[in-house]
């Protein structure tokens, strides 16, 4: 191999290379929230007081500057319906006007789940409106 | 405080004596907005958005958090947030206004209704008047959907789209909006 090949071959390489890197990192889908680390595990109905108390405080603590994850434990108080493929399970607060709206992919809801269970999932907090949203949930049992 | 909240709740929890007002609501609307142009297309979808209708007076508010709007693709989504709609400063948008086009009459009755939906919406910290129309569905069980469909433009929300990228991003940003109302 000439020195003038080597050289076209190791350009079109790191090129070929780098335009893979690039394509990779363009078509990289989101990731769920159980492939996060939690930075937070709390209650459910000590997530919407945290929100009530002080928004912005929460905001940065469980929404955070960066998208994060985090663990919550609570009591089912409804699930579904599915809509556009994806099933709201909500968790139970002291609040009866508010919950904790997690929402799951169809496939992640654990069969099993019905109203009054207690349970734990990981989602991805994005903040409060009437409810406390996460996206993104799975189910951690 | 949380203004979002208390944007839907002034509407949603006004005294209920002066006259019968009738009020609609949801928690997990659906508001979607569409770029397309040569180069890509660009969609989010956002299923839980708050809204209240007076169905009584046609006032209606919308909530939607910014970061609730998921992508197909994690890099739209983190130039969405960090670069363009700055999440983490600007995290809700508001939507304050009217339907006209039907009354509280008609909304008990099913039928396909046209509308006009007109109100000031916030978004990235900057108000501004909004127009379009719209149609509210009430189906034989008394499900209320209403929709309606508009565009908007980045710049006119002081959103600034670098020049590099101006040609990936529609000029007009198409917003779907879908909500299925329930009555309180």
């Amino acid at each position: 191999m000439t020195k003038k090949t080597l050289i076209i071959v190791s350009a079109l390489t790191v090129t070929g290379v780098g335009a893979s890197i690039a394509m990779s990192e363009y078509s990289r889908k989101p990731e769920t929230a159980l492939e996060k680390t939690e930075v937070a595990s709390i209650t459910a109905t000590d997530l919407l007081a945290a929100f009530v108390a002080d928004e912005q405080a929460a905001n940065a603590k469980y929404v955070g500057q960066q998208e994060q994850a985090i663990r919550v434990t609570g009591t089912i108080r409804s699930v579904g319906p599915e809509s556009g493929g994806l099933v709201n399970v909500v968790l139970e607060t002291n609040d009866a006007m508010a919950g904790i709206v997690c929402e799951f992919a169809k496939a992640d809801v654990p069969a099993s789940w019905k109203p009054g269970d207690q349970v734990t999932l990981k989602g991805i907090c994005t903040g409060y409106l009437i409810d406390v949203i996460l996206n993104r949930c799975g189910s951690v049992e | 405080m949380n203004t979002a909240k208390n944007l839907l709740l002034s509407l949603a929890l006004l005294p209920l004596a002066t006259v019968a007002q009738e009020r609609y609501m949801t928690r997990t609307g659906h508001v979607a907005f569409h770029s397309e142009t040569p180069i890509e297309n660009i969609h989010a979808d956002n299923r839980k958005v708050s809204s209240v209708w007076d169905v009584t007076t046609g006032a209606v508010e919308f909530a939607v958090l910014i970061k609730a709007f998921e992508f197909e693709k994690a890099l739209m989504q983190e130039h969405f947030n960090e670069n363009y709609m700055e999440s983490n400063t600007f995290p809700k948008a508001t939507f304050k206004g009217k339907v006209t086009g039907i009354s509280a009459e008609q909304v008990k009755k099913v039928g396909t209704y046209d509308v006009i939906v007109e109100g000031e919406l916030t978004m990235h910290g900057v108000a501004r008047p909004m127009k379009g129309k719209g149609s509210v569905v009430v189906d034989a069980a008394g499900l209320v959907k209403a929709g309606s469909e508009f565009t908007v433009k980045p710049e006119d929300h002081g959103i600034a789209i670098p020049g590099v990228v101006r040609k990936n991003i529609a000029e007009q940003i198409q917003v779907i909006v879908r909500m299925d109302y329930q009555k309180m």
